[in-house]
């Protein structure tokens, strides 16, 4: 079933097609979210109270073409306000790189699933360490694929500084994963193994 | 694994002394370059220059090597499976809500009233223009309680007096009730002041977009107190409007936060 009408019956209260909704952008949305607080448990919670609003919400996205860059920024919003939320609260999921190798090595939870690949967790590790900005511009660009034009409209900069930032980004990004790499416990030596 | 030779070795001494005293190693330049070299768009002088420094530098390479695998690995992160049980408690907690169409108007009686008064606060607090207009109206309330002959507030700072100088003229929601308000406190206090209003409309719209993420909260906090409420569960329902006061004190405090409403206001009465 096309999207447009997916909305269409969603918004007309048809229970089939929101659950044919849901399981189609759920993997998304909490690839979204887990990439902003890179946290599991937040991250399903977070997931799930963004599905209501868009649930709630879903009569204002009237063009289908129009209803990814919309979630987005539904996902966007309630990403910051927990981060906003988290920062008034102590700190628990900071976790010392050096924890998360030896997180690595010890047997797989849940969390780790996630990761899936080394590579992964290095990069979700690494993510943390980026400015603001340049964080968003690599999980809405280069993980999720949007163009320049709509980044510059989720996060409401002008498109040249996206433009500027996108390379910028994924540089750094790079060199923050080769210093974790090359970390006091000599990082994650599985990760570069297989170069492409 | 040693790339090179002794005389290998010499040589790239040799250049590192040589770039020390003169232009200083050229990794930034190289990196700079390095997405370019891996998006295969750098021209071909660059290239070969790029390709040249990466053979004689770890450090560089390295990176590189990184840059190369994000490519595929990146994309390949945009889902993550949260498991039938994530989905089953999305499809839970929707189904509790009111259906969409009772949202649309179906629902009769009390509950529906309750439903629909929550929708609409909750789709109202996120537009700007009301909670501006919610803001205001508190500012109004504030400054009767203040300018009153004694008032109970009375000698509150005149930061909070210069926001009924910005008083909204034309109300959609609440009109006819502010403009009464407003018409007392002016002839009370002297402070409406048409000039005033260009100016405000900036300054008012970086208030605006300071509480949009507390405004949105807000709305959240509102609509799970009358979901509590509806379902007469009354320890929760009094948890949500705590959190709905202090969302309301953050709106409050970041409408407040900074006492430009004069500055911008006398600035562009200066400069026009
Ligand atoms: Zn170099």
């Amino acid at each position: 079933m096309d999207q447009t009408e997916l909305l269409n019956r969603c918004r007309k209260g048809d229970e089939l097609a929101w659950e044919m909704l849901v399981r189609r952008q759920q993997g998304r949305v909490c690839a979204m979210v887990f990439g902003y607080l890179g946290d599991r448990e937040e991250t399903l919670d977070v997931a799930q109270d963004i599905f209501v609003r868009l649930y709630r919400k879903l009569d204002q996205c009237t063009d289908a073409d129009k209803f990814p860059s919309w979630l987005i920024s539904i996902v966007r919003n309630a990403c910051l306000d927990h981060l906003r939320r988290r920062k008034a609260r102590p700190p628990r999921q900071d976790i010392p790189a050096a924890e998360m190798t030896s997180l690595a090595s010890s047997s797989p939870n849940p969390e780790e699933q996630w990761y899936r690949t080394a590579r992964r967790r290095l990069v979700h590790r690494a993510l943390q360490d980026l400015s603001e900005i340049n964080r968003e511009v690599i999980l809405l660009k280069d993980i999720q694929g949007l163009s320049l034009e709509q980044v510059s409209d989720v996060l409401q900069v002008p498109l040249g500084t996206v433009k500027s930032r996108a390379s910028r980004a994924r540089l750094e990004l790079a060199q923050a994963i080769t210093a974790l790499e090359k970390g006091p416990d000599g990082g994650f030596p599985s990760a570069t193994e297989a170069v492409s | 694994m040693r790339r090179f030779d002794d005389k290998d070795d010499r040589n790239e001494d040799l250049v590192r002394s040589i770039l020390d005293r003169t232009s200083g190693p050229a990794c930034s330049r190289a990196l700079e370059h390095l997405p370019g070299l891996v998006d295969n768009n750098l021209d071909s002088g660059d290239r070969v220059l790029v390709q040249a420094h990466l053979e004689n530098c770890p450090g560089c390479r390295s990176v590189a090597v990184v840059l190369g695998w994000m490519g595929t690995e990146l994309p390949a992160m945009a889902e993550i499976d949260p498991g039938e049980e994530f989905t089953a408690a999305v499809l839970a907690r929707t189904a509790r809500l009111p259906s969409r169409a009772a949202a649309a108007g179906h629902l009769t009686g009390a509950a529906g009233l309750v439903d629909r008064l929550g929708n609409w606060w909750e789709e109202r607090i996120q537009r700007p223009l009301f909670a501006w207009q919610v803001a205001y109206a508190l500012t109004v309330l504030l400054t009767v309680l203040t300018i009153a002959p004694g008032a109970p507030l009375h000698g509150v700072p005149r930061q909070i007096l210069a926001g009924v100088e910005a008083g909204p003229a034309r109300l959609s929601v609440l009109g006819g009730a502010f403009t009464t308000v407003d018409q007392g406190v002016a002839q009370g206090a002297g402070f409406l002041k048409d000039s005033v209003w260009g100016g405000i409309r900036s300054d008012v719209g970086r208030r605006v977009q300071s509480t949009e993420l507390a405004r949105d909260h807000l709305g959240r906090d509102v609509q799970g107190a009358w979901r509590e409420i509806r379902h007469k569960r009354t320890g929760p329902a009094l948890m949500r409007l705590s959190a709905a006061g202090s969302d309301f004190q953050e709106i409050w405090r970041l409408w407040w936060r900074s006492n430009s409403i004069n500055q911008s206001s006398t600035a562009e009465r200066s400069s026009s």
